[in-house]
């Protein structure tokens, strides 16, 4: 199998979003989750509504995946069901389960809310991304206790020589209590140079640099 | 050298039995393990669903479902010579949402193990499994999906052997949320049928070992992992496509290695939401699927989420050895748009490949193409 190569990366923490190694927005420390997300959703100058219907993770998966996806300019030589999605992360949902369960707690008024429990699965923000961009294509969502670049390396290998995939985004997203960090690896085959191979090593000295 | 995959023996833990032979058994009898159960919140409507009242106790510090677990993973490899300590042996868990009762605890303890990489930790280290546990959660196709991840990891060789134990719990947190969204039924569910109404929850745990060397594991039985694949329909993401394309992206990928008139029947996701059995119904319609024997299993079992794949390729399995599809229990009458052939009553007949689907929130859809060696 020839090289995979690592066309885009982006990580976002609570301090700033960079891709490819290029401060793409910066945070004010003083500024919520919540407002941290919504200025960077504006920052990004696109119109979708449905934005702020999700809950935070997906917020940061979707705008992760807005700078990874260039527009969608990425996906241009491959079809909807040749673009895979591996995603993972610590908590799942817990994030909103939370939120969710405290819903629960009032007995006096037991109303549950629909929209709030949809999101209560670690792999809705998956969703989301797949409806923005298109993503037909292979799924999957793997919780470990760390940030697992070796588990994350050898499935995405796998679905490449399968031939289940052409282009993958791959990575870590989890926002949890007021706090949130992504990172994303666009992943394709073709011609790459050292520190754009997809390999372990990479992705952790990657990792290290989203770390604050 | 890619290395064929085998399902070489089984667990199932549900209401209807703590081992396969009596969950099979259950079956051919048409029971059902769901009944009227304490809605666990006020409630306008009658709740039926399937709920362990009784478990086996392995360990007195592990939650219900941990001890579920390890019961289900124990009687697996029990009657099989690979042993936990392998150390070319990996745990791939499925599960929507462990130890989520532990949340509504009012003092959550670190020992409610809420989190799913805690829950899986305590679990390998009770087994004494070598290496770190792999979880996947993705909705209701996490079982059929972590036996495609587990099948790849040994078909490429980064280990020789796989559990996938797949379980959830029938909790108030999720009992309500599928309450909320008004997809409960009113009785038992009916897959399929026109006057289908909406799901039942379950619990359960199904366990599956798979390897690449049947002999060497002193198998039972040998069913290989033929076909597999995975899509999202980039539609929605609480409900499914209206045209069934995702799911038949899935399902084109796990037949690539066959021939689609090899498959025997289909064991569908049957939910029994009038959106879901609509939309696999045209998918298998599309996929020149509509005349191949079909049936779900939500009736006799009710929807396990995370146990859900795992099971019912266990319940496929032994229809394959013992070449009898089981009966759809629930259905009645044909009410969805895409014509499908739902078995109506159990049906005998040389059987050697299945075709097991699953859909699920967030859009996700997964295929297995399953073939007696």
């Amino acid at each position: 199998m020839s090289e995979l190569n690592i066309r885009n990366w982006v990580y976002i923490n609570d301090q700033e979003a960079v891709m490819n190694d290029e401060q793409q927005f910066s945070f004010k420390k003083e500024d919520t989750a919540d407002q941290k997300l919504e200025q960077l959703y504006r920052s990004l100058g696109v119109a979708y509504p449905k934005f702020f219907k999700m809950d935070a993770q997906s917020k940061l998966g979707w705008a992760s995946a807005e700078y990874l996806c260039e527009g969608g300019k990425v996906f241009a030589t491959n079809a909807p069901e040749e673009r895979a999605l591996v995603l993972s992360n610590q908590k799942s949902s817990l994030d909103t389960d939370e939120q969710y369960q405290q819903s629960l707690n009032n007995q006096e008024e037991f109303l549950p809310s629909p929209s709030v429990f949809v999101y209560t699965l670690a792999n809705i923000v998956a969703g989301e991304i797949c409806i923005r961009h298109g993503i037909k294509g292979e799924n999957n969502f793997l919780i470990s206790e760390r940030f697992d670049a070796e588990a994350l390396v050898n499935y995405t290998r796998i679905l490449f020589e399968e031939e289940l995939c052409k282009q993958c985004l791959l990575g870590w997203v989890e926002a949890y209590r007021g706090r949130f960090k992504s990172i994303l690896w666009l992943v394709e085959k073709g011609e790459s140079t050292d520190d754009r191979l997809f390999t372990v090593k990479n992705l952790n000295q990657l990792y290290q640099k989203s770390e604050l | 050298m890619h290395k064929p995959v085998y399902i070489v023996n089984d667990h199932i833990l549900s209401v209807m039995g703590t081992s396969t032979d009596s969950n099979w058994n259950s079956v051919l009898k048409e029971e059902s393990g769901i009944a009227l159960i304490d809605p666990l919140f006020p409630s306008d409507q009658a709740i039926y669903g399937s709920q362990l009242k009784a478990y086996p106790v392995v360990n007195k510090k592990a939650t219900k479902l941990e001890n579920m677990f390890l019961y289900s993973i124990q009687e697996t490899l029990r009657q099989t010579s690979i042993k936990s300590s392998n150390d070319r042996l990996m745990l791939f868990v499925s599960t929507t949402k462990g130890n989520i009762d532990g949340l509504g605890n009012k003092k959550q303890q670190p020992s409610d193990r809420v989190e799913l990489h805690a829950m899986t930790h305590f679990i390998q280290q009770e087994l004494g499994l070598v290496h770190t546990p792999m979880i996947v959660s993705n909705a209701c196709i996490s079982g059929v999906l972590a036996i495609q991840t587990a099948a790849l990891y040994i078909k490429h060789g980064l280990i020789d052997h796989a559990i996938v134990a797949g379980g959830d719990l029938f909790s108030k947190f999720t009992l309500s949320g599928f309450y909320a969204f008004k997809a409960l039924s009113a009785g038992i569910c009916k897959p399929f049928d026109k006057s289908r109404d909406g799901i039942n929850l379950g619990e359960a745990i199904g366990t599956v070992l798979l390897t690449s060397d049947p002999a060497a594991a002193k198998a039972l039985y040998a069913v290989e992992v033929k076909g597999y694949g995975s899509s999202n329909d980039a539609n929605h993401i609480s409900g499914p496509s209206r045209d069934g394309s995702g799911l038949a992206l899935a399902v084109r990928k796990a037949v690539r290695h066959i021939r689609t008139e090899d498959i025997g029947f289909i064991n569908a996701h049957g939910t029994a939401t009038l959106y879901n059995d609509n939309m696999e119904s045209l998918a298998f319609q599309q996929l020149g699927l509509g005349n191949v024997p079909l049936n779900s299993l939500k009736a006799y079992y009710g929807h396990t989420l995370g146990a859900a794949g795992v099971l019912e390729v266990i319940i496929s399995i032994r229809s394959l050895l013992n070449n009898t599809i089981v009966k759809s229990l629930g259905y009645e009458e044909a009410g969805t748009e895409g014509t499908v052939n739902v078995a109506r009553t159990f049906i005998k007949k040389e059987i050697h490949t299945v075709l097991k689907t699953a859909s699920g929130f967030g859009g996700c859809n997964s295929a297995l193409i399953l073939r007696k060696a």
